[in-house]
């Protein structure tokens, strides 16, 4: 145990390792930052007033929350028809800002409004003052009327409905009519005919059924305040990198920084100098690279807790319009959160493993980066195998629902799954790969 | 006890580092002398079991302590040549971690920290960084490592780089204070440093031994041999090249020149031979 206490000192009261892990986590901070900025609700452009005055984006947050409240809940059939009921209420209120309420009665009677919100198709806004043949004109105003404080909460029922109700309850992209999973990705990238699979996606038809059936087997969903959860999953990609980086440094020069110290030939005549000694200094990495994870994924959750960016977990994630995962927000935090804590693991692992076959050190570290980054490469050619190696799922929080699934051995599995079951009896056999390594008679000590 | 060396032998690639080695080592200051590159530091590794020989035995009694390495590796107490150690470690610290690699309790580490640093004059730098300290100072640290576990056997790879004069008096004190129960065995090429304290030279060239025994003894190979004589410039000139020269120190008349005469036809007063004139015999000066 004193070994062990010892060993860990030397990595975690190295001052270069802690600045290094500090300053790393100051960087997912100011990551997280600029993608809530980046994330920012569209509403929140949009400028507002209370009477008479342009209300700050403070206020119009703090508005933005209230009018999220009455929605939150399980999205069953009365919360679907209260919110249509708004929807249509909020695109009244929107005509009324741009058109020329007059006018359009005249032309079209009162029910126009109604109409064009119902269907958009029949209308349009005159080019030039043509009018395409068939379709009613839209005229605009001359000043469009600005919009007040009630106004919120009427663009927020919009907002939900186009951005998430419509797709999980109405549209579900899952089931759309060409039978697979990637079309939800076609409406994004402007593809003119839907392809079977989004090309990006690289989903395999197994993945993709897996999905779908997944999918329909949830029969309630929920809808909450998510505030910036989002911000903070796409974070946690980046800081899963920072944090593999970090268990490199730490990792990669455990026995030849002994060697580089002149310790390893005294280390070796000692009782405790070898199976001990190396198991110390295993363990001893593996708990500094949990710190790590600690001090970096904690530190970026706490700030986000902190700083009010936590909101309601038990939401669908959907990242951007249409690509709805398999997961709320609190599966995928758990699932990120687990990804990088086996994944720190893992990279602390093979930077032992090099670190007691090279020499040198900055040698060490080069070939770890080699096969951490340049093997996932050579991998691509065995399709989503690649998910499997501790840089891709490392970085898989960006909640891409393509990243959760792989086929290994030609069936589908959920990576979440598959990760443990893969890689700890791998670190298991690291370690006996080290220990028979370090413990051999010819092991080089200079 | 004693540790016997049987046949042993080490290769590296063609070169023959120890060349089928036999000695048995009693209790007692064993000075290993031999110039750099003659196997010294290489049968230290075998003794200390760090490097495997590619023939013979160490054994420590009648055992070989490839049978019973724990129990050997308790009794050895060893200081390489280089030793590093941690920088941002503390003295004591440094020597609490070596007590748990050397599988001490923390109790009897802490008393023999507190006996060794008087000892080696480090009690004033027991909470100073590894970094802190001078080179000698990392010496001592080095020797009171070695000493932490009481060791029967102490081995000592030269122990005396980057000592000063007066830190080198200190050391050689030092060693002639532990107790004369345990085997000391000291490898230098700078004879000064064991001449005094040494109950035994071995003397080690091209992975074998000249010569091992005690120094009266050794010193009877050159009897008669070692000579003094005042020589002038033009004749040194001649000299230098023509005998092993042991010292030499310019004078009024001429220069002063202690000399070995191994066939005993030279000219000057036949003095008393030191172990440096026994070394010289044995590595030529000049020529190794």
């Amino acid at each position: 145990m004193r070994l062990f206490l010892y060993e860990c000192k030397k990595i975690i009261g190295s001052k270069i390792n802690f600045l290094v892990l500090i300053i790393f986590c100051l960087i997912c901070v100011w990551i997280y930052n600029v993608n809530v900025k980046n994330d920012a609700p569209s509403i929140l452009q949009r400028d507002y007033y209370d009477q008479g005055q342009k209300m700050s984006k403070q206020e119009v947050m703090q508005e933005i929350a209230v009018a999220k409240q009455q929605w939150t809940g399980i999205m069953d059939e009365s919360w679907w028809e209260r919110l249509q009921q708004a929807f249509i209420e909020s695109e009244l209120r929107s005509n009324e800002q741009l058109f020329d309420v007059d006018q359009m009665n005249e032309l079209y009677g009162t029910g126009w409004s109604l109409d064009y919100a119902l269907n958009h198709q029949d209308y349009t806004i005159a080019a030039d003052g043509e009018v395409e043949e068939g379709k009613k004109q839209l005229i605009l105003r001359k000043n469009i009327l600005p919009s007040t404080k009630e106004d919120i909460a009427k663009d927020v029922a919009w907002d939900i409905y186009m951005n998430y109700a419509e797709i999980i309850l109405k549209n579900k992209p899952w089931n759309s009519e060409d039978g697979t999973y990637g079309t939800m990705y076609s409406g994004l990238s402007g593809e003119a005919t839907p392809s079977p699979v989004y090309s990006s996606a690289n989903l395999s038809k197994a993945e993709i059924l897996m999905l779908k059936d997944k999918m329909n087997s949830i029969d309630k969903f929920y809808y909450g305040d998510t505030k910036n959860l989002g911000s903070l999953l796409s974070t946690l990609a980046t800081s899963g990198i920072l944090l593999m980086i970090w268990v490199l440094l730490i990792s990669t020069d455990i026995v030849n920084k002994e060697r580089k110290n002149q310790m390893l030939e005294i280390q070796r005549t000692c009782i405790n100098g070898k199976s001990r000694l190396i198991l110390s200094k295993i363990g001893a990495v593996l708990i500094s690279s949990t710190i790590g994870f600690v001090v970096i994924v904690g530190g970026v959750s706490l700030y986000a807790l902190l700083t009010g960016g936590i909101g309601d977990a038990s939401v669908s994630v959907i990242e951007q319009i249409y690509m709805v995962s398999i997961f709320n927000f609190r599966q995928a935090y758990l699932i990120g959160v687990m990804s990088i804590f086996l994944g720190t693991l893992v990279t602390a692992m093979i930077g032992c493993l090099v670190s007691t076959f090279i020499k040198s050190t900055y040698r060490s570290l080069a070939l770890t980066v080699i096969i951490m980054y340049i093997v996932p490469t050579l991998f691509n050619i065995f399709g989503n195998i690649k998910n499997l190696l501790p840089v891709n799922f490392m970085s898989i929080t960006n909640v891409s629902v393509r990243s959760f699934t792989t086929m290994f051995f030609g069936k589908p599995y959920y990576l979440y799954q598959l990760l443990p079951i893969l890689w700890i009896p791998i670190c298991i056999f690291i370690v006996i790969i080290v220990k028979f390594k370090y413990n051999s008679k010819s092991y080089p000590i200079i | 006890m004693n540790l016997k060396l049987e046949n042993i032998t080490k290769q590296y690639g063609r070169t023959l580092a120890v060349n089928h080695l036999n000695a048995t080592l009693s209790p007692g200051i064993i000075g290993l002398l031999g110039a750099n590159g003659s196997g010294k530091t290489t049968l230290l590794r075998i003794i200390v079991g760090v490097l495997m020989q590619d023939e013979g035995n160490v054994c420590f009694g009648d055992i070989n302590i490839e049978n019973k390495k724990e129990e050997y590796l308790s009794q050895i107490g060893y200081m390489p040549q280089h030793l590093g150690m941690y920088p941002t470690f503390r003295v004591d610290e440094f020597l609490y971690y070596m007590g748990a690699i050397k599988g001490l309790t923390k109790a009897y580490t802490e008393k023999r920290i507190n006996e060794l640093l008087p000892k080696l004059h480090l009690e004033n730098e027991r909470k100073k960084k590894v970094k802190a300290l001078s080179g000698g100072m990392r010496q001592r640290l080095g020797i009171a490592q070695a000493l932490l576990n009481d060791p029967a056997f102490l081995i000592l790879d030269e122990p005396t780089a980057g000592l000063d004069p007066k830190e080198r008096n200190q050391f050689s004190r030092l060693l002639s204070e532990l107790s004369r129960e345990k085997i000391i065995l000291l490898s230098t090429h700078i004879v000064s440093d064991v001449e005094a304290i040494a109950d035994k030279i071995m003397i080690m060239k091209k992975g074998s031994i000249l010569a091992y025994d005690t120094p009266q003894i050794l010193l009877k190979t050159i009897e008669g041999m070692v000579k003094e004589c005042v020589v002038s410039q033009n004749e040194w000139k001649h000299w230098q090249f023509q005998a092993v020269i042991c010292s030499q120190k310019t004078r009024g008349d001429g220069i002063m020149v202690r000399y070995i005469d191994k066939e005993n036809k030279g000219q000057g007063e036949v003095v008393e031979a030191t172990l440096n004139d026994l070394y010289l015999y044995f590595f030529e000066e000049g020529n190794e």
